[in-house]
C-alpha cells in the first residue's frame, strides 16, 4: 500500500475511492486485524458524519433565512457592511508557518476564539462536576498549568500609580508568599471593580492563575470565559486573548494528557 | 424575520474577507473595491436566483456563492476591457492540491451490529455541538474541505496561505485537536470507556 503520512491522509484516500483494489484491500485487512486503527476509523467517520451534516443544516437554515428576508433588508446587509468595509485594510500581509492572515474584522477570530473556549469551558465544568467518576487528578492539571507563569507586581514607580496597583502588588506578593487564599479576595474585588478599567484584562490573568494555584480550576475557567466574553464586545481587550487562549488550551492539552493516562 | 437578517447578515460577515482574498488571489488583476462590489452583488444575485428557481436543490451555498462572485468578477474584467490575467496554481505535479473530497457520509455508514443506536447519537450531538465552535482556520479549512467541494489550493487562496501542502498539513492538524476535545468531551459525558 502508498505510504501515507498519517492516518487521516490514508482514511481520506479510503473513503474518497482513491485507492486502488489491493490498496483497498489491504486497508480492509488493516482494519480487520488492527482493532486500534478500526476504532480509529470509526471515530474518523463519526467526526466526519458530523462535519458534513452540520455544514448541511447551517445550509438549509441559510437557505431559509435567504428566502424569508426581505428585499429592503437584503440591501441593507450589503451596503452597510460594504460602507464599514473600504475604511480598514482588507489584505495584510501574509504570515510564515501557515498561519492565517488577520482579517480585517478581527471581531470575527475574537468571536469564534471565545465560542470554542465557552464550549471547551462548559465541557471542564461538566468535566469536573464528575470528577470523582473519571477520577482524574485535577490538582496536577491546576499545577501543571500554572507552574509557567510569573507572579510579577507592577512597576509602581510610573506616575500612574493609584491604589489599584498597591493592592494589586500585595496580592501579588501574597501569592508569592504562598498565601493566595488571602490574595484571591484581593484580586477578585480588583477584577470586579477596577479604578482603571484597561487593567482589568491583567487582573484577569493574574485572579485565573491565582486560582489554578489555589486548585480551583472551576472559578479559574469562570474568569476565562468571562473575560472572554467581555473581549468580544471591546476590541481594545483583543491583546489579552493571546494570553487567554494560551491558559485555556494548557488546561485543555493538561486534561487530555491526564485523560489518556486512565 | 429577524432571525432571517441574523442569518444571512452572519453568513455576508463571515464569507466576506474568504471571498476577497480568493478573488484578489484568483484574479489579481482586480481591485479591491472592484471586488467589494463583486461581492455585495453576488449575495444579492444569489438570493435572486434561489427565489427564481434557479438553484439545484441540495446546492451547498459557500461554493455557490464563491463560483458566482468568481464568474462575476470574470465578467466585469471583460467589461473593463482589463487584460486577464487569472492565476490558476494547480499543478500537474501535484494531484493532491487540487483534488476535491467528493465522499458524503451517512448514518448507515456508521450503523453497525455491535453499536448502541442511542449511544452513537448522542456522539453525534456531542459532535456537532464542539464543530459548532471550530476555531479558525479549522473550521474554513475542514468544512470547505470535507463539505464544501474546495480543493486545498483553493482553501489556501481563501485563507492566505502559501503552499496547499501547508494546508494540508494544518488540515491534519486541526482534525487531530478535534478528536482530542471530542475524546475528553465524550468522556465527560460517559459516552467512551
Amino acid at each position: 500500500m502508498k505510504n501515507f503520512d498519517n492516518n487521516i491522509e490514508m482514511f481520506d484516500a479510503y473513503l474518497d475511492n482513491r485507492m486502488s483494489g489491493d490498496e483497498k484491500a489491504e486497508f480492509e485487512a488493516l482494519l480487520g486485524s488492527d482493532k486500534k486503527l478500526k476504532q480509529e476509523f470509526k471515530d474518523y467517520k463519526e467526526i466526519m458524519f458530523a462535519l458534513q451534516s452540520s455544514c448541511s443544516d447551517a445550509d438549509k437554515e441559510f437557505e431559509e433565512a435567504l428566502k424569508g428576508i426581505s428585499d429592503e433588508d437584503m440591501k441593507n446587509i450589503v451596503s452597510s457592511k460594504k460602507e464599514q468595509g473600504t475604511q480598514t485594510q482588507l489584505f495584510a500581509e501574509e504570515k510564515p508557518k501557515g498561519k492565517m492572515v488577520p482579517l480585517k474584522t478581527v471581531y470575527r477570530w475574537v468571536s469564534a476564539a471565545a465560542a470554542v473556549l465557552l464550549l471547551v469551558g462548559v465541557g471542564t465544568h461538566l468535566f469536573l462536576g464528575r470528577q470523582p467518576k473519571n477520577g482524574i487528578n485535577t490538582d496536577l492539571v491546576c499545577d501543571n498549568v500554572v507552574k509557567g507563569y510569573n507572579f510579577s507586581t507592577i512597576n509602581s514607580s510610573r506616575s500612574s500609580s493609584n491604589g489599584d496597583e498597591n493592592e494589586y502588588n500585595k496580592a501579588i506578593n501574597l501569592i508569592n508568599d504562598n498565601k493566595t487564599v488571602q490574595a484571591i479576595p484581593i484580586l477578585e474585588e480588583l477584577y470586579k471593580n477596577p479604578t482603571n478599567k484597561q487593567m482589568r484584562p491583567k487582573y484577569s490573568i493574574s485572579l485565573a492563575n491565582a486560582y489554578l494555584k489555589n486548585h480551583d480550576l472551576k472559578n479559574a475557567q469562570r474568569i476565562i470565559l468571562n473575560e472572554l466574553k467581555n473581549a468580544q464586545k471591546d476590541e481594545n481587550n483583543i491583546a489579552n486573548l493571546d494570553q487567554l487562549l494560551e491558559l485555556e488550551e494548557k488546561i485543555i492539552t493538561e486534561l487530555s494528557n491526564e485523560l489518556n493516562k486512565k | 424575520m429577524e432571525e432571517y437578517n441574523e442569518i444571512v447578515n452572519d453568513w455576508y460577515v463571515k464569507l466576506r474577507d474568504l471571498f476577497l482574498n480568493y478573488i484578489h488571489k484568483h484574479i489579481p488583476g482586480l481591485r479591491i473595491e472592484d471586488i467589494e462590489d463583486i461581492y455585495s452583488e453576488t449575495f444579492i444575485a444569489v438570493r435572486e436566483n434561489m427565489l427564481n428557481n434557479r438553484v439545484k436543490e441540495g446546492t451547498k451555498w459557500k461554493s455557490y456563492i464563491f463560483q458566482i462572485g468568481y464568474n462575476m468578477a470574470i465578467n466585469r474584467m471583460k467589461q473593463e476591457g482589463k487584460k486577464m490575467e487569472i492565476i490558476d496554481n494547480s499543478n500537474d505535479d501535484d494531484i493532491d492540491a487540487d483534488r476535491k473530497f467528493e465522499t458524503q457520509i451517512s448514518l448507515m455508514d456508521l450503523i453497525n451490529e455491535d453499536d448502541d443506536k442511542e449511544q452513537l447519537e448522542k456522539r453525534i450531538e456531542t459532535l456537532k455541538r464542539e464543530i459548532r465552535y471550530l476555531p479558525e482556520p479549522c473550521e474554513t479549512i475542514l468544512k470547505d474541505f470535507y463539505f464544501g467541494g474546495f480543493s486545498m489550493t483553493e482553501i489556501m487562496y481563501e485563507i492566505n496561505y502559501k503552499t496547499a501542502d501547508s494546508v494540508k498539513a494544518r488540515k491534519n492538524k486541526c482534525m487531530n485537536q478535534l478528536k482530542e476535545r471530542v475524546k475528553v468531551a465524550f468522556k465527560m459525558l460517559n459516552l467512551i470507556d
